[in-house]
């Protein structure tokens, strides 16, 4: 049997060119660091036409590096028609079977375009595949690239602890509480190809209608991968807001929208929404109970009252020790504190803003910081945070 | 015999800070090292003994006096040949000797210069032969080089391994997995860039994670008791009247998420009693 492929492909518009440079280069800094390995690494940008032409030098810096740039030509259209990320996926897709590389050797690796990876990523990816027992992987992300402290920012910290209950859902039968991730993910190519990303209209949750085909397909072929992915959180709370609209508007889409959805994943899914839409309801009734005075009704609520205190603030107190030894600025108590309840009410109203907005498509968030475009640190040292 | 007639080596690191301000450089080509510029030193001091001894034996030839050491009464008259006379060409030899002393010096500098590229290269190129050799050895030694029936076939597989199952083989991972002795150094500090991200800074953080599963366990659920203890004190204590019964919808509302949270708590802990997160860090 050939030794196996992992195909890095990084899939963004592509006008982030100095995310995009730093997460290719950690790949090819790190494949190049590692020792064995024992896979053959290949990394694919797949960008739109807009991205490249945004800054081609940079795309060529990055090809002579040794990335393969794959352009989604302007008039291509997948069989159903499916558009934004979905497109530029299944076009990847189609590249890899004109190549040869849907295969079971080959694996691949998604990537966003602020995904970066590290000896650790590497690592669990080598073992992964060697231990051959699944056909799909993801792990936990962390998100100390530019990391200041900021309330998205630390709001972004629980997702890393969050992303424990993502491993066990994904990996448990049905996947209860819809976990999957949309980048720091294997799957070996000929699934992934099989499957595909192709969808009616325009799809925000992608990554989620993919897990679902893969397991109605496959059955429960997911595993935990080891290794971290390092990311950059929202850069602001507007950014935030968009970003969690989105996740709000995949999960809609996939309830109301994805027609592979089994009835049984659909009401999980669609719990999953319902639980994140009830807390701001939550929060107001709490503040509603010392007006109303209906103090005997929480005879019952308070028994879980401090359960689910205590393991929202679980999550921001592990969040932030997993980040522990990768973040270089520290902030005090009590901006910790303000920071986290902060972020908490933004997640808690995202919901709600996604129910009377329509979703956009290409709504992502800027990955680079303003300051970014002028400073030339950014391209030396891109993830660098000096405070 | 004076100092010119030392050798370069004997003359010792006397010479080392001066020479290269004493002797002026007349090619205008850049300085060798230190015996580039004892040789050009070893020049001058001749030449200066050579013209003292010019100036002696301009001074011994004149007729009113007699040479110093022509004490014997061999006295040597001014029709013989004075042999002891300056060339009319030492000058310009010495200059010419000089400028090619000083370009070979430069020569030299650059073939010095060259060859600690060559070494680096030739380090360089050892290494990665070495690192070569190893990937070559270790891919040698992959279960995937070597087709028998454990290889996954061509064609698309269906596998559909069971919970239980892989949880076993998890367990063995683990267990192979050894122990990271706690006195291991730390980390050095982070900076910010995707170098920091090393097997050793996830391991040591995947090692605490799972260090402190039971005591973050136990630490919530005594929490959580206290807490809710504590509210239903209050609300026991509040007396308040019933309220009307549409308010029992509110309540209903806050408790949604709350199997959620208990889902994901259970999970959270499920996942990492039985995988083990740690990778094997390579030499």
């Amino acid at each position: 049997m050939r030794q196996p492929t992992v195909l890095f492909q990084i899939t963004a518009i592509g006008k982030h060119p100095r995310a995009l440079e730093a997460s290719t280069r950690s790949v090819l800094h790190w494949v190049r660091n590692t020792p064995k390995l024992g896979f053959r690494p290949l990394v694919w940008l797949v960008i739109e036409p807009e991205g490249y032409w945004s800054a081609p030098e940079a795309y060529e810096r990055l090809e002579r590096s040794g990335a393969k740039l794959v352009v989604v030509p302007p008039g291509y259209r997948t069989p159903s028609g499916t558009l934004g990320k979905a497109r530029a996926l299944q076009y990847a897709a189609e590249e890899r079977h004109r190549l040869g590389l849907s295969t079971p050797e080959v694996w691949v690796y998604h990537q966003d375009e602020e995904t970066c990876v590290g000896q650790d990523t590497l690592l669990g990816i080598a073992a992964f595949i060697r231990d051959g027992r699944s056909l799909v992987g993801a792990g936990i992300i962390l998100y100390p690239i530019d990391w200041l402290g900021t309330p998205s920012h630390v709001q972004e910290l629980t997702r890393s602890y969050d992303d424990l209950r993502v491993l066990d859902s994904m990996t448990a039968p049905g996947n209860p509480t819809a976990g999957f991730h949309g980048s720091h993910f294997l799957v070996r190519a000929d699934i992934e190809d099989s499957v595909g990303w192709d969808s009616k209209g325009y799809s925000p949750s992608e990554d989620l209608v993919f897990e679902i085909r893969v397991r109605a397909r496959y059955g429960a072929v997911f595993g935990v991968l080891k290794g971290f992915a390092y990311e950059k959180g929202a850069f602001s709370l507007r950014d935030q807001l968009r970003q969690r609209r989105r996740w709000m508007h995949g999960v809609l889409h996939a309830v109301f929208h994805c027609r592979e959805l089994p009835l049984r994943r659909r009401v999980t899914v669609a719990y999953s929404g319902l639980s994140w839409i009830s807390a701001l309801p939550s929060v107001v009734i709490l503040v509603a109970s010392i007006e109303l005075r209906y103090g005997p009704l929480l005879i019952f609520t308070s028994i879980f009252t401090g359960f689910i205190w205590v393991s929202m603030i679980l999550a921001y107190v592990e969040g932030l020790r997993l980040h522990a030894l990768y973040v270089t600025r520290r902030v005090s108590l009590l901006r910790f504190f303000a920071s986290g309840l902060v972020g908490a009410l933004v997640d808690v109203v995202a919901p709600w803003y996604a129910l009377v907005t329509r979703p956009v498509i290409g709504d992502f968030i800027p990955k680079e910081r303003p300051t970014d475009a002028t400073g030339e640190r950014a391209t030396a040292s891109p993830t660098a945070v000096q405070l | 015999m004076g100092a010119s007639g030392r050798r370069p080596r004997d003359v010792g690191p006397d010479f080392g800070g001066e020479c290269s301000q004493g002797v002026p450089d007349e090619t205008g080509l850049p300085r060798g090292g230190l015996d580039d510029d004892l040789i050009l030193q070893e020049i001058d001091r001749l030449r200066e003994e050579l013209g003292s001894r010019s100036t002696a034996q301009g001074r011994s030839s004149s007729p009113a006096e007699l040479p110093e050491w022509d004490e014997s009464g061999v006295s040597s008259g001014p029709e013989e040949v004075d042999w002891a006379a300056s060339s009319p060409y030492l000058e310009e030899r010495l200059r010419v000797a000089r400028t090619l002393a000083s370009r070979l010096a430069q020569e030299a500098g650059n073939v010095e210069r060259g060859m600690q590229g060559l070494r680096t290269a030739l380090e360089t190129m050892d290494q990665e032969l070495g690192r070569a050799s190893d990937e070559l050895d270790f891919v040698r030694g992959e279960a995937w080089s070597e087709p028998g029936p454990g290889s996954r076939p061509a064609t698309v597989p269906v596998p559909r391994p069971s919970i239980g199952s892989s949880s076993a083989t998890d367990g063995r991972a683990a267990a192979s997995i050894s122990p990271v002795p706690t006195s291991r150094p730390l980390p050095p500090n982070a900076t910010g860039s995707f170098q920091d991200f090393t097997v050793a800074r996830y391991n040591r953080t995947v090692e605490e994670l799972h260090a402190r599963r039971r005591a973050t366990l136990w630490v919530v659920l005594v929490l959580a008791a206290a807490i809710s203890a504590a509210l239903l004190f209050l609300t026991l204590k509040a007396h308040e009247p019933v309220p009307a019964v549409w308010l029992a919808v509110l309540p209903l509302v806050w408790m949604i998420p709350v199997p959620f949270f208990v889902v994901a708590f259970r999970g959270t802990h499920r996942v990492l009693r039985e995988h083990r997160l740690e990778l094997p860090e390579e030499p």
